[in-house]
């Protein structure tokens, strides 16, 4: 007998280190070369930081959203679920992140 | 006819007969790095091309050249059609035949052409180049921006002239290698630059081509000398000219003149990480700026103000 199968978050995670190079400007503004499609992107401090530091394991839009809090020390970020499952569906998109 | 001591021979060296007669069966010409060899067959552009190339050091037939362009006449139908002209480069054509008249900037836009499409070793920026007191300024921009006017006012009042329309720049090195061409001038721009210097050496108008009524300024002999020294990049300015509007700098950020940068280059993507690298080091490497002007003699008053507060 199997057990019922509970609804799945989708998780993401963020690509091997050296398949992005980053240039870091003005403290709040970065640009970063994906290797592997050789694309050049122009990302705020948010993306950087989820990329870099947030989906180095695999994680859903809640545990982004308790990063965030962690990361800034302001609650809140969990009422913003579907902002945050845009952005990463949209650099997933872009192919800076993958779904796990 | 003779080689001077130390010196290369130049086309101001050779007499009208003789520049027509190397035109004719094959010209080597140094075009910054580019070894240039040009068989032109037009009697109209010997007396031009003599001008606007005087100061260009010549090269010996026996030169490894970057490329061989011709300009033939087209003999197809001559009584038919109206005088065409075909342009190639090493034996291939990469555009329809233009017209006769207009040989000098079909010419002149099949060795840019030439440039762009070969020339990978370097990060070839859409840009003008100049430089004061040994601070090099790129000047990026799409065409109609005005960037040529520009350059060419500021090499009018002393900067030296790299380049009109390449920023070149070797793989994650920030200096800027020198190619002065002829500077392209198009419709207005023309008496812009004749009212703005009377000594400027202007070839002839062309009318009617694909960009309009078009001239080119001879680059000054000291910018064609110094062609082998390269420039390091202090300044990164985006023109656009903007009738009735005052001249106005106003800096952006490092992030914002990368993108900027990257999207005009010729070959950024090209180059893949080479490409990203060498942008990220010149725009770190320069102050950047968007630069609004109307005014020419304001305009080159401004951004030689901007060197001079650098460099003094």
């Amino acid at each position: 007998m199997t057990e019922a199968n509970p609804r799945r978050e989708p998780k993401w995670q963020s690509p091997p280190p050296d398949s992005i190079v980053w240039t870091r400007w003005d403290d709040d503004q970065f640009i970063a070369y994906h290797r592997p499609s050789g694309i050049t992107h122009f990302l705020n401090a948010a993306s950087a930081a989820l990329i870099t530091e947030l989906l180095t394991e695999p994680s859903d839009a809640a545990a982004v959203a308790h990063a965030f809090e962690s990361a800034i020390g302001e609650s809140g970020w969990d009422e913003h679920l579907e902002e945050i499952v845009a952005m990463l569906m949209h650099l997933e998109h872009l192919g800076l992140i993958r779904r796990v | 006819m003779t080689e001077r001591q130390g010196n290369p021979e130049r086309a101001r060296d050779l007499t009208s007969a003789e520049f027509r007669q190397r035109l004719k069966s094959g010209l080597g010409i140094g075009i910054g790095p580019f070894a240039a060899h040009i068989r032109a067959e037009p009697e109209s552009l010997v007396h031009p091309l003599h001008g606007l190339y005087a100061n260009y050091p010549l090269l010996p037939d026996d030169s490894v050249f970057s490329f061989h362009a011709r300009l033939d006449l087209a003999r197809a139908f001559p009584r038919v059609h109206r005088r065409m002209l075909r342009f190639s480069v090493d034996g291939q054509e990469p555009h329809e035949p233009m017209p006769a008249e207009q040989a000098l900037p079909v010419l002149e836009w099949g060795i840019n052409l030439v440039i762009a499409m070969r020339s990978h070793a370097f990060l070839m920026l859409h840009a003008a180049v100049v430089e004061l007191d040994g601070g090099g300024m790129l000047l990026p921009a799409a065409p109609g921006y005005g960037k040529s006017t520009l350059c060419a006012g500021l090499s009018l009042r002393g900067w030296r002239l790299l380049s009109d329309e390449f920023g070149l720049l070797r793989p994650r090195t920030t200096d800027l290698i020198p190619v002065p061409r002829p500077v392209a001038l198009k419709d207005a721009s023309i008496d812009v630059i004749r009212d703005f210097d009377a000594d400027a050496v202007l070839g002839p108008s062309t009318p009617n081509t694909r960009k309009g009524t078009v001239a080119h300024l001879r680059p000054p002999g000291d910018s064609v000398a110094l062609a082998g020294e390269p420039a390091a990049a202090r300044w990164i300015v985006f023109p656009r000219w903007e009738p009735g509007e005052p001249s106005r700098l106003t800096p952006i950020s490092g992030a914002e003149a990368f993108m900027l940068l990257a999207t005009n280059a010729f070959n950024y993507e090209l180059l893949g990480e080479a490409g990203f690298d060498t942008v990220a080091d010149v725009v770190a490497a320069s102050r950047c700026f968007r630069f609004v002007y109307s005014d020419l003699e304001d305009a080159v008053e401004q951004l030689t103000a901007l060197a001079r507060e650098h460099n003094g």
